[in-house]
C-alpha cells in the first residue's frame, strides 16, 4: 500500500465520496450497497483500519480513532437517508390508493320519515312542551262524541260543513279530532290540558286541496280563570314553535257549535314576515284553524261548574303545515307515497 | 250568499268601497270569499255561518254594518221602515178569501197569508230582474221573482199558490199521512213520510213546508188568484224533511238556519208593495195570520266581571250596552252589569256567553292581549300507546324502511285479513268504501308504484275488525337488502330471515320477547309464515307473500311482509334490562360444523349447546348453513360459532376444548355429529 493510502487525508477523501453517494442514493437497495461498500467487513473504511500497521506507532491510535469517527458519522447519515427513503416509498404506495372523490358513496338504507308524521312529531314536541298531555281517541267514533257531546243541536246545519261517512245509525268516521273532548271529560277532571293528533274523514270530492282523509290537531284546556287571551297566547307559543320567532296571532269571529265565543285564527305569514307572498296570497296572514272558549253547555253536561272552570280549544289541519313549508300544492301527494316525493323531506 | 252592493246601499247610506266592506264583514265573522263584478256593480259573496240565518238577507248584513260603525253606515229610511215593518191596510181584519189551520204547532209556530184576485203575471221589472240575477237567481215571472226578491232582502222565504187549484180555498198545515205523495215543482214525484210537515189544502199536500211547492198548485200565466204564504217553520223539521227528500233550496237553507218569526207579516206586506209597483195589483183586505206558538223574549244577565274575564278586554259597560242595543237587543242595567234580551231574529243568543261574544265581536278582537295560561302546572306527555308507537317507528326507520301513510278507507284487497271488512254506509266512491282490517293492502298499493324491485316500506296506523280498532305496524320488503351499488360485490336479497331479523330488532327496541310459531294465513306461503307470539299472545304475522298474489298485485315475486298489533304488544309489560358485569379477560372462539337432520329445529341445537356450555358461553351464532355435496340427503351442515369467556380469569385452550366436547356430546343426543 502506498504511503498516501494511509494518510488522514485518505480518510477524509473516502468520507467526502461516501457522503455524496449516500445523499444521492435513490432507493433502499442502492443505499444498502453503498453502506456495505464503505462500512461493510471489506468496506473501504474498514479496510483502512487494516493498514494501520504501516503507520508509525505514535500515529496509530489517532488514525484508528479517525477511521472509527468517520464510520459513525457515515452510519448516522445512512440511517437518516434510510428514513427519508422509507417515507418516500410509503408516500408512493399511498398515492396508488388514491380514491376518486366524485364516485358515489355506498348506498345504505337509512329510512325516511313521512312528512305528515314528521310534522306530527314537531306538533307533539311543541304541545308537550307547553304542558299538554297526548290523548288518543278512535277514528271510528260514536256519533254522540262527534256531534251531540260537542253541543251540535240535533239536525243542525252546522253538520253540513262536515259531510260524514256513516257506519250505521250510531257510528261514523270522526269528522274532527275535537271528538276526543267528551271522552276526556268522562275520564279526567279539571284542571287539564289535553291534545291529540289524528286522522279525520269527510265525504268530500277529492281534489288538490281536499281529500276524504286528513289529519288534525286538536287541543284544549280547562282551568280556573282561563280566557281568550290564554288561548291567543298558547296559539302564539305553538305557532312560534312551529314557524319561528316573531309569529303573531290574529282572531276573527267564527262559529263552531262547541265554542262560545268562537273564532278563526290566522298567523302572521312566516314566509314573508307579513310583507305578502304566494303562501299568504299577499295578505300577510295565513288562516290556520278554528278556536274559542269551550261552550258552557259542554262543560256543564259533564258536571263541570262553569263559574269555577273555563276552558278553550283550538284545532288545525296537519297537512297544511308541510304544504306551506315545502310549497306542496297537492294534498294527494301525501297519500300517494311516491319515493321521489318522500325522499325530498328527509330529516 | 251573493249580495249586490247597490242593494245594500238601499239599507245603509255608505261611501265605503266594496273591498273595505268585505274586510269589515270578515272581521265581524261573515267571511267575504270574493267580490264579483256585475252589471249593477260589485257583488259580495259572503259565507254566512250556520248560526246566523238572519244574515242571509240584505237587511241582516246592513244591520251588522250599522252596528259596527253607524257613522259610516247610516241606516236609511227604508231600513228604519223595514225594522218597524210596513203597514198596509187593516191587518187585523180577517181574510175572507181563505182560512188557515195549523195542526202541527210545534213544527209550524206561525203561518201567514195574503190573497190577490185578478192578478197580472208576466216578467218582473228590470230592477228586480237585475238584482236577483246579481244575487244568483234566475228570473221567471213577476210573482216568483218578487217572492225571491223579498226573501233576499228580508230573509223570509215566500211561496205563491194558485188559489183556484186549492181545494176549498183553504190551507191546512199538518204532517203527511201514510201513503201520501206530491209532485214538487221540479217535476219529481215524492213519497212522503209521516213526520214530514206539509202545506195542504182541504184534501192533499200542496207543498213541502219550507222546502218546495207542488207542481199542481204553482202560479202559471193563467192564474187569476194567488195565495201568498209567509211562515215560520221549525228548523230541525225542515232540515230533516229536505234531507230525507234529498232537496236543498234557497228557502230550506234559510228555514234551517232560523227565520225571524216576528217578520212573517212584514214580508207579506213588502211583497204587496213591490208587486203593486210592478203590476198595479193590490191585495185583498186583511191577513190570515195564525201564530200558535209565540216567540218569547228571554232576559239574560250579562255580568261585567264575566265579560272582562272571558274576553280579557276591559270593555266598559256603556260600550257593551250600546253594542248589544245596536244589534237589536233590549238592554237594561243591573248591579252586576247588564240584562239583555236577544231580538226575535237571533235564536243564537241564548246564554250569557252568547252576548259576551257579541260584545267582543263588535269591540274587536285585535285589542285582545296574548297571555300564557297560569294556574295549575300539569305534566304533559305522551300516552303509553303513543310512546310505544314512536319507539316502533324509530326502530323501523333505523332498519332503513320508508314510512308511508296510506288510506284507512279502501276497496277490498286479496291482502285483507280474514275478518270481514266494515263497510261505510254512504261511501263516496268504491275506492274508499271499506275500513281496512290490515295495513298490508295499502303497503302493496304503494310498493310497486314507487319503489321498484326493492321496496322497504312500513306504516303505523289504525286497523278495524269487529268492534276493535287497533294500532298496527305493517311492513313489506323485497329485493336487495342494500340498494344496487358499484361497491357492493354481492347481491344479498330479502328472504325469511331478513323479515325475521327486522322483527327481532323491532321487538328488542320495544323491550318485549317475541317468538315465532307455525301459522296458516291464506295470504302467505304455507311453509314460510309464522305468527308472532309475545308473552303467549298472538300479536302478528310474518312471512313470504303468496307468489300468485304478488303477481296479481304487481309486487316483486319474492315479497315478504309482517304486521304487528301494537295495541296488543302494549298489554305485554316491557322488560327492564338488568346489568351484567362485563369481563375484562380475553375470549376464546370455537367453531363447530354440525351435521344434523333438517328435521331438527335450529333452536334445539342452540339450546343443547347453551345447556352444555353453561355460563362460559358468552355468545353463540349460526354463521353457515350448507347442504348438498358431501352431506347425506335430508341433512344439512350448520356452522356454529361460540364465544367463550370466563368472568375472572383467562380461559385456557384446554378449558375451551372441554366446553366444546361437552357440547358435541350433548348434540349427539340429537342425532347430530361433528363434520
Amino acid at each position: 500500500m502506498a504511503e498516501a493510502g494511509v494518510s488522514m487525508d485518505s480518510i477524509r477523501e473516502k468520507v467526502v465520496e461516501a457522503e455524496e453517494r449516500i445523499r444521492k442514493a435513490a432507493g433502499l437497495e442502492e443505499l444498502k450497497a453503498i453502506a456495505t461498500e464503505y462500512l461493510g467487513k471489506n468496506g473501504a473504511l474498514t479496510s483502512l483500519l487494516r493498514t494501520v500497521g504501516s503507520l508509525p506507532p505514535e500515529e496509530r491510535p489517532k488514525f484508528g480513532q479517525a477511521v472509527n469517527e468517520a464510520k459513525r458519522s457515515l452510519e448516522v447519515l445512512v440511517a437518516a437517508r434510510e428514513t427519508e427513503l422509507l417515507e418516500v416509498e410509503r408516500r408512493r404506495a399511498e398515492e396508488r390508493e388514491r380514491v376518486d372523490l366524485t364516485m358515489p358513496g355506498r348506498a345504505f338504507r337509512t329510512g325516511i320519515a313521512h312528512p305528515i308524521t314528521q310534522t306530527e312529531d314537531r306538533i307533539k314536541a311543541a304541545m308537550i312542551g307547553l304542558g299538554f298531555e297526548f290523548f288518543e281517541g278512535p277514528e271510528l267514533e260514536e256519533m254522540k262524541y262527534n256531534f251531540e257531546a260537542l253541543n251540535y243541536p240535533p239536525d243542525h246545519p252546522a253538520m253540513d260543513d262536515q259531510d260524514t261517512f256513516y257506519i250505521d245509525d250510531h257510528r261514523l268516521m270522526r269528522t274532527q279530532c275535537t271528538a276526543i273532548q267528551g271522552r276526556v271529560f268522562e275520564a279526567k277532571k279539571p284542571p287539564l290540558r289535553v291534545f291529540t293528533v289524528g286522522r279525520c274523514f269527510r265525504n268530500e270530492t277529492v281534489d288538490r286541496t281536499h281529500g276524504h282523509t286528513f289529519h288534525q290537531v286538536d287541543a284544549f284546556m280547562v282551568d280556573r280563570g282561563v280566557n281568550m287571551a290564554h288561548l291567543k297566547g298558547t296559539l302564539k307559543a305553538f305557532a312560534t314553535a312551529m314557524f319561528g320567532e316573531g309569529t303573531q296571532v290574529r282572531f276573527r269571529p267564527d262559529y263552531f257549535p262547541f265554542v262560545e265565543p268562537g273564532v278563526d285564527y290566522s298567523i302572521s305569514c312566516p314566509f314573508c314576515s307579513g310583507n305578502g307572498c304566494a303562501v299568504c296570497k299577499s295578505s300577510g296572514w295565513i288562516e290556520l284553524g278554528g278556536a274559542g272558549l269551550i261552550h258552557p253547555n259542554i262543560l256543564r253536561s259533564y258536571g263541570i261548574d262553569t263559574e269555577e272552570w273555563t276552558g278553550w280549544a283550538f284545532g288545525l289541519g296537519v297537512e297544511r303545515i308541510p304544504m306551506m313549508q315545502y310549497q306542496i300544492d297537492d294534498l294527494r301527494l301525501f297519500y300517494e307515497n311516491d319515493y321521489r316525493f318522500l325522499e325530498q323531506f328527509r330529516a | 250568499m251573493r249580495l249586490p252592493l247597490e242593494w245594500l246601499q238601499d239599507y245603509v247610506e255608505t261611501e265605503v268601497p266594496a273591498a273595505e266592506i268585505a274586510d269589515l264583514l270578515t272581521n265581524l265573522g261573515h267571511e267575504v270569499e270574493a267580490i264579483h263584478e256585475s252589471d249593477i256593480g260589485p257583488v259580495l259573496e259572503i259565507k254566512v255561518t250556520p248560526n246566523r240565518g238572519d244574515c242571509l238577507s240584505v237587511l241582516g248584513v246592513a244591520r251588522e254594518l250599522a252596528a259596527k260603525d253607524s257613522q259610516r253606515f247610516q241606516p236609511t229610511e227604508l231600513m228604519r221602515t223595514a225594522v218597524r215593518g210596513w203597514t198596509l191596510g187593516d191587518e187585523s181584519k180577517p181574510l175572507s178569501e181563505t182560512s188557515v189551520a195549523i195542526e202541527a204547532p210545534d213544527l209550524c209556530p206561525r203561518y201567514g197569508a195574503r190573497v190577490w184576485t185578478d192578478v197580472k203575471t208576466g216578467p218582473s221589472s228590470e230592477r228586480v230582474q237585475r238584482r236577483i240575477t246579481a244575487a244568483g237567481m234566475r228570473p221567471i215571472d213577476v210573482v216568483v221573482d218578487t217572492t225571491n226578491y223579498v226573501m233576499l232582502e228580508l230573509g223570509q222565504p215566500l211561496h205563491a199558490f194558485d188559489l183556484d187549484t186549492l181545494k176549498e180555498d183553504r190551507i191546512v198545515v199538518r204532517t203527511a199521512k201514510p201513503g201520501e205523495q206530491i209532485r214538487t215543482l221540479d217535476g219529481v214525484d215524492r213519497k212522503l213520510e209521516p213526520e214530514m210537515l206539509m202545506i195542504c189544502d182541504a184534501e192533499r199536500p200542496v207543498a213541502v213546508a219550507g222546502v218546495m211547492g207542488g207542481e199542481e198548485t204553482e202560479v202559471t200565466p193563467q192564474t187569476r188568484r194567488i195565495l201568498l204564504e209567509s211562515a215560520h217553520f221549525n228548523p230541525q223539521s225542515v232540515r230533516r224533511t229536505r234531507r230525507a227528500l234529498n232537496l236543498h233550496t234557497e228557502a230550506s237553507h234559510r228555514f234551517e238556519r232560523y227565520v225571524d218569526p216576528e217578520g212573517v207579516v212584514r214580508a207579506l206586506n213588502r211583497f204587496a208593495i213591490l208587486y203593486e209597483e210592478q203590476t198595479g195589483c193590490r191585495p185583498c183586505e186583511g191577513v190570515a195570520d195564525v201564530y200558535v206558538r209565540r216567540w218569547e223574549p228571554k232576559k239574560v244577565p250579562v255580568r261585567e266581571e264575566r265579560w272582562k274575564m272571558l274576553l280579557a278586554m276591559d270593555v266598559p259597560r256603556a260600550i257593551a250596552a250600546s253594542s248589544l242595543i245596536a244589534l237589536g237587543c233590549q238592554v237594561s242595567e243591573s248591579t252586576e252589569g247588564l240584562e239583555a234580551t236577544g231580538p226575535s231574529w237571533r235564536s243564537d243568543l241564548a246564554i250569557e256567553e252568547d252576548f259576551i261574544e257579541e260584545i267582543g265581536r263588535l269591540y274587536g278582537y285585535d285589542k285582545m292581549p296574548d297571555l300564557l295560561p297560569q294556574g295549575s302546572t300539569p305534566l304533559g306527555g305522551e300516552s303509553a300507546l303513543t310512546a310505544l308507537r314512536s319507539r316502533a317507528r324509530q326502530a323501523m326507520l333505523r332498519l332503513g324502511y320508508v314510512e308511508v301513510v296510506t288510506h284507512t278507507l279502501r276497496a277490498p284487497s286479496p291482502l285483507d285479513a280474514a275478518e270481514p271488512l266494515i263497510p261505510l254506509r254512504n261511501p263516496g266512491s268504491p275506492e274508499a268504501a271499506f275500513l281496512r282490517n290490515s295495513l298490508l293492502p295499502g303497503l302493496a298499493d304503494v310498493a310497486p308504484r314507487n319503489y321498484g324491485p326493492s321496496p322497504f316500506v312500513f306504516e303505523i296506523g289504525r286497523t278495524f275488525a269487529g268492534d276493535r280498532e287497533a294500532v298496527s305496524l305493517g311492513a313489506l320488503l323485497a329485493g336487495r337488502i342494500l340498494p344496487e351499488h358499484w361497491a357492493s360485490k354481492q347481491e344479498d336479497t330479502v328472504d325469511f330471515s331478513a323479515a325475521k331479523g327486522c322483527l327481532e330488532r323491532l321487538f328488542s327496541h320495544l323491550r318485549r320477547e317475541a317468538a315465532l310459531e307455525p301459522s296458516s294465513d291464506e295470504r302467505f306461503h304455507p311453509a314460510r309464515q309464522a305468527k308472532i307470539m309475545c308473552a303467549g299472545k298472538d300479536v302478528g304475522i310474518v312471512g313470504q307473500l303468496r307468489r300468485d298474489l304478488c303477481e296479481e298485485l304487481h309486487l316483486p315475486k319474492e315479497s315478504y311482509a309482517f304486521e304487528v298489533c301494537l295495541s296488543d304488544v302494549l298489554d305485554v309489560p316491557e322488560y327492564v334490562p338488568k346489568y351484567r358485569p362485563v369481563s375484562s379477560f380475553p375470549f376464546v372462539r370455537r367453531d363447530m360444523a354440525i351435521e344434523v337432520s333438517k328435521a331438527v329445529p335450529y333452536a334445539d341445537i342452540e339450546a343443547a349447546i347453551q345447556e352444555a356450555a353453561g355460563e362460559l358461553l358468552e355468545r353463540i351464532w349460526l354463521f353457515d348453513v350448507y347442504e348438498g355435496k358431501g352431506i347425506p340427503e335430508g341433512k344439512h351442515s350448520l356452522g356454529v360459532a361460540m364465544i367463550l369467556r370466563h368472568p375472572e380469569k383467562t380461559l385456557t385452550d384446554e378449558e375451551a376444548n372441554a366446553v366444546r366436547e361437552r357440547a358435541v356430546a350433548r348434540l349427539e343426543q340429537l342425532g347430530a355429529k361433528l363434520r
